[in-house]
């Protein structure tokens, strides 16, 4: 109260004294203001005249427009722009698609008579084929040993061979008792075997018959192993390459019709199946099978031809121009060969196969192209033309569609770099007031208050500093790729942790401008006139910090975009399909890409340069229109 | 019931604003790794004086002698080692941060730089008059009208508000501080040499402006500066200090009539004259300062004293009122009884120091009173006078 009273006390006395100059100086009011008068000149403050500096700045202004422009771009653009980030096109065109493909099976077809004999050796026939195939073509017979066990293959025709077993176990002599208890033998085989046994031999003969014996433990006993009979050898299995063609479509085959054929084909041409007789005709190269009445059921062949997708039958007479054409290309050692024929047409508006009123499809004469390639060390041949299909834009060069072209995936490159752009600058801004917000709390504590609170958070900010940015992120990002993080939420996550990585500088920038202040006498003043402490910081300190803080901000920004590009270049940044400048430079990452789709990845390279540039730009005028020594 | 008490304080001690007591303040030295503490700066080493309402106590000393922390130590801007500071009977270094908060606006302070003391970003108008809004000194709606007639008093004219502190000259900004702080309606005003960083004509407005605005509002100051001439303009007392204490205190036509500390004297005779056939007889001193940080023992002043004796070098003089209203610390103003006290107490010390020291060297002749400590010092001194002569009539 008595504080009030002096107040009023010292402004009523002012007032008094106001009064008495305005009755001294009445005639003062009308004077005219004299040319040196402070009033009459107009004077700046200090954040506008910072601003008139700074658009003085040539190359500042170059900046800002450049960043105008690219915002209006990025954030404005896609609202006239009629394609999404995401949107894939389509086009219909020709397509040198494939056809049909024909192909010698690589293995061979496996017809088993006798299960029991056969059950070791069936994984081996093609091995034992691929044997005798390499010896002299005069050799038809070839045996081969697989354990005490032998087999012999024979060759019956071109391509037709039959496996039996021509020896193996036959008996065995018990150990205990000393006498043979499995198999039959005469009685001086016998003898000689538990002879042999006796002696400890391992292989003799006994007339034409070689014995083998093997000594096990004495559980098991001696195992005697010995030829087969020649009468009691039997055919175990067949393989054959050869393929069945079926001529009418409701004819079905088993393996027994099978057997007979391919054995017919080889021998005298008749064969009968299910009670019914059957003959094979050789016509212009391939075998036919007819039956009783004549009508031909099956062609065999060696190659066995599908259509590509699957769906598609083809006439015999299709089949049978493509195999010729493939033994042509065969013969002559070419590796593509062209032919015409009828192929279906197709409407060039539904993209589909056109019928005529009956239902019958409309073929068309086509040029198909035959080229051999190999896929599995299995020799294929496809055949392919020029079909009309709807296909992804990929890799479209620009066009009036699509100014840039489309990409990889059929995305319109504009509409992503406007995407992109967004995210990017986003990220930026939103990183460095991360940053800076991080800095400016850390700095503004260790700078204002000092002592252990100061040498904690600098000690902070040196292990920041030394984090190197790059692997952590990668370590990062892997956790964000096990945790399936969704693409928008990963990438605030990956802007807090950039913002994170980031404080450090700009906390000891503002930690060395508070230190700075606080020694200054307008801050004791502060406190001496009883403000209060956040007002101190935040009326006294802070304005004084700002022009520093923002030049490294702009300045930081075109490093942070710089950084979100490399690492969504990377892959660790925003995931496909949500466009940035990064990952769509991505896109063209492989160098022949790099060649062939310039117009994917130039702009955006144009856009990053340009946005970095004027940020620097920026940044720099700033620094110059901040800085007092500059009295322009 | 403490707010009575201060009242009651207040009515005892209606004609002193401030009251300080003995007040010390010692800067730690630490050591550079482990940061102990190895001994500290006497800047204040224990000084008392009273200042009445509506008066202007000058204080005066060389460089380094603890004047401005002594200033700021009064304030509260640092803290104190030792002793009282009342302000208006209340002592300010027992309030809380926040009533020490509220009661700033009593005292304030206008600094030697007017450059660096006024926020580079803030308009004049802010810097005047944020902290009258912060403490609520005049009601809203008359805020404004306030800022304008504290600027007019302060001879700042009303289009200055929006204009920024870079604008301004030395002298003019000088007076936005004296407005600063006398908006916030004052008691006391430290002054902390407020026109040593200006050039003398604009030295004489701001003095000029002081003594009116003291003249209009019954402000108290205390004015601290080198300038003697100044001091003798301004002030009604005046107090000298010599290393961190007050060596004599008086009304300032008694202390320049008739100063009694030699350290006065020497002082005084350097106050140039306006009058080229003046002879100035001046006193000139040898060697310079000593290191507040390890002062002389006995009277810090003996080591360049002309009338040092041999009880200056051992024990402290004593403060105390030697002519009414003027007190000096000087062995040469001692009475008998008191004589006898403090040489019976040298003889003791004397005593105790021989006894350590042979104690220390065995066999060594340590009854030559002057050690071979004191000798060097001696010579150096000897050696510095020239140059403390230089340097003086610069100061001075």
């Amino acid at each position: 109260m008595a504080d009030n009273n002096n107040v009023n006390l010292l402004n009523e006395k002012l007032k008094a004294k106001e009064a008495a100059e305005a009755a001294n100086n009445v005639s003062n009011e009308n004077e005219p203001m004299k040319l040196d008068d402070a009033a009459r000149v107009k004077v700046l403050s200090p954040s506008r005249l910072v601003a008139k500096r700074f658009f003085r700045n040539k190359l500042a202004m170059v900046g800002l427009v450049i960043l105008i422009t690219l915002f209006v771009f990025c954030f404005l653009g896609p609202l006239f722009y009629p394609y999404g980030q995401t949107q894939k096109f389509t086009s219909t065109g020709y397509l040198d698609l494939d056809y049909a493909v024909s192909g010698v099976p690589s293995t061979y077809d496996k017809y088993v008579l006798n299960e029991e004999e056969m059950k070791d050796v069936k994984n081996y026939v093609d091995s034992f084929i691929i044997e005798i195939n390499k010896a002299d073509s005069s050799v038809t017979e070839m045996d081969f040993k697989r354990g005490n066990d032998k087999y012999r293959l024979i060759r019956l025709g071109e391509d037709l061979y039959s496996v039996s077993k021509t020896a193996g176990y036959v008996g065995k002599i018990d150990t205990l008792t000393e006498s043979i208890t499995e198999g039959t033998f005469d009685e001086a085989t016998a003898a000689r075997l538990m002879e042999a046994r006796n002696n400890k031999e391992t292989e003799f003969t006994i007339g034409d018959i070689n014995y083998t014996l093997v000594y096990g433990s004495k559980n098991e006993g001696t195992k005697i192993y010995a030829d087969f009979a020649p009468e009691t050898v039997t055919e175990g299995l067949l393989a054959s390459k050869l393929v069945f063609d079926e001529h009418s479509p409701d004819a079905e085959i088993s393996d027994e019709f099978k057997i007979a054929a391919l054995r017919a084909l080889y021998g005298d041409l008749k064969f009968t199946a299910d009670g019914k007789e059957y003959t094979i005709e050789n016509n212009e190269g391939e075998d036919l099978i007819k039956d009783s009445a004549g009508n031909v059921i099956f062609g065999i062949s060696r190659y066995s031809i599908t259509g590509v997708d699957g769906q598609d039958t083809f006439t015999i007479d299709f089949k049978k121009t493509f195999v010729s054409v493939i033994e042509a290309m065969e013969a002559a050692g070419e590796r593509e060969s062209k032919f015409t024929y009828l192929v279906p047409q197709i409407d060039p508006e539904t993209l589909k196969y056109v019928y005529d009123e009956n239902g019958v499809l409309q073929l068309q004469e086509e040029e198909l192209t035959v080229v051999r390639k190999t896929v599995a060390s299995e020799v294929r041949y496809y055949a392919k033309y020029n079909q009309l299909k709807e296909r992804y834009s990929i890799h479209d060069a620009p066009s009036s569609r699509h100014i840039l072209g489309t990409d990889g995936d059929g995305y319109d490159v504009l509409s992503r770099i406007m995407y992109g752009g967004r995210i990017s600058l986003i990220v930026g801004f939103v990183v460095v007031i991360l940053e800076t917000i991080l800095g400016v709390i850390m700095g503004g504590i260790a700078g204002f208050f000092g002592g252990w609170v100061d040498t904690l958070i600098m000690r902070l900010v040196d292990i920041f500093y030394c984090i190197p940015t790059m692997p952590i992120m990668i370590i990062i990002a892997s956790v964000f790729d096990q945790m399936k993080m969704p693409p928008y939420e990963r990438l605030m996550w990956m802007m807090v942790v950039l913002g994170i990585l980031g404080w450090s500088g700009i906390a000891r920038l503002v930690r060395g401008q508070i230190l700075s202040l606080r020694e200054q006498e307008f801050m004791t003043a502060a406190e001496a006139t009883g403000l209060k402490t956040s007002r101190r910081i935040f009326k006294h300190l802070v304005p004084n910090v700002m022009p520093q803080l923002i030049v490294s901000m702009t300045m930081g920004l075109g490093g942070v975009i710089l950084l979100e590009s490399t690492l969504s270049y990377l892959g660790l940044g925003v995931k496909h399909p949500y466009a940035t400048w990064g990952n769509i430079i991505n896109s063209v990452s492989d160098i022949n890409a790099m060649q062939d789709y310039v117009y994917i990845w130039l702009p955006v390279g144009i856009l990053i340069c340009l946005a970095v540039i004027a940020f620097n730009f920026v940044g720099d005028g700033l620094r110059d229109a901040f800085d007092p020594k500059m009295k322009r | 019931m403490e707010e009575q008490n201060v009242m009651q304080n207040n009515n005892n001690n209606e004609d002193y604003v401030l009251e300080v007591r003995n007040l010390k303040k010692y800067f730690p030295i630490k050591s550079s790794f482990l940061r102990f503490v190895i001994g500290n700066v006497k800047a204040v080493d224990g000084i008392s004086f009273k200042i009445k309402r509506g008066t202007t106590m000058g204080l005066v000393g060389e460089s380094g002698c603890g004047k401005s922390t002594a200033g700021r130590t009064i304030l509260r801007l640092q803290d104190k080692t030792e002793g009282e500071v009342l302000f208006n009977g209340i002592d300010i270094f027992k309030l809380s941060r926040e009533e020490l908060r509220e009661l700033r606006p009593k005292i304030q302070i206008i600094f030697q730089d007017p450059y660096s003391s006024l926020s580079p970003r803030m308009p004049i108008g802010e810097i005047i008059g944020e902290a009258v809004r912060e403490h609520n000194i005049v009601p809203k709606e008359e805020y404004d009208a306030y800022i304008t007639r504290i600027m007019k008093a302060c001879g700042l004219q009303e289009y200055h508000k929006d204009r920024y502190p870079h604008e301004f000259s030395g002298g003019q900004r000088q007076r936005i501080c004296i407005a600063r702080s006398l908006a916030l309606n004052p008691d006391f005003i430290v002054c902390d040499e407020p026109v040593s960083a200006l050039d003398v004509s604009i030295q004489a407005q701001i003095i000029n402006l002081l003594k009116q605005l003291q003249k209009e509002f019954n402000l108290t100051y205390l004015f601290i500066s080198h300038d003697l001439s100044v001091v003798e303009h301004i002030s009604d007392t005046v107090g000298v200090m010599y290393l961190g204490n007050l060596v004599e205190y008086s009304d300032t036509e008694h202390i320049f009539g008739n100063p009694l500390h030699p350290y006065t004297k020497a002082l005084f005779s350097a106050i140039p004259v306006p009058d080229p056939d003046y002879k100035m007889e001046r006193i000139v001193l040898e060697g310079s300062i000593p290191s507040p940080a390890n002062p002389p023992k006995g009277c810090k002043f003996h080591t360049r004293c002309s009338e040092c004796m041999d009880i200056c070098t051992r024990i402290d003089p004593l403060y105390k009122e030697i002519e009414p209203g003027h007190f000096c610390a000087c062995h040469k103003y001692n009475t008998e009884e008191e004589n006898a006290a403090l040489h019976a107490e040298y003889e003791k010390t004397l005593e105790e120091e021989l006894a350590a020291e042979s104690r220390k060297k065995k066999g060594l002749k340590g009854r030559n009173k002057e050690s071979d400590k004191a000798k060097r010092e001696k010579e150096v001194n000897e050696a510095g006078a020239a140059e403390t002569e230089k340097v003086e009539r610069n100061r001075m």
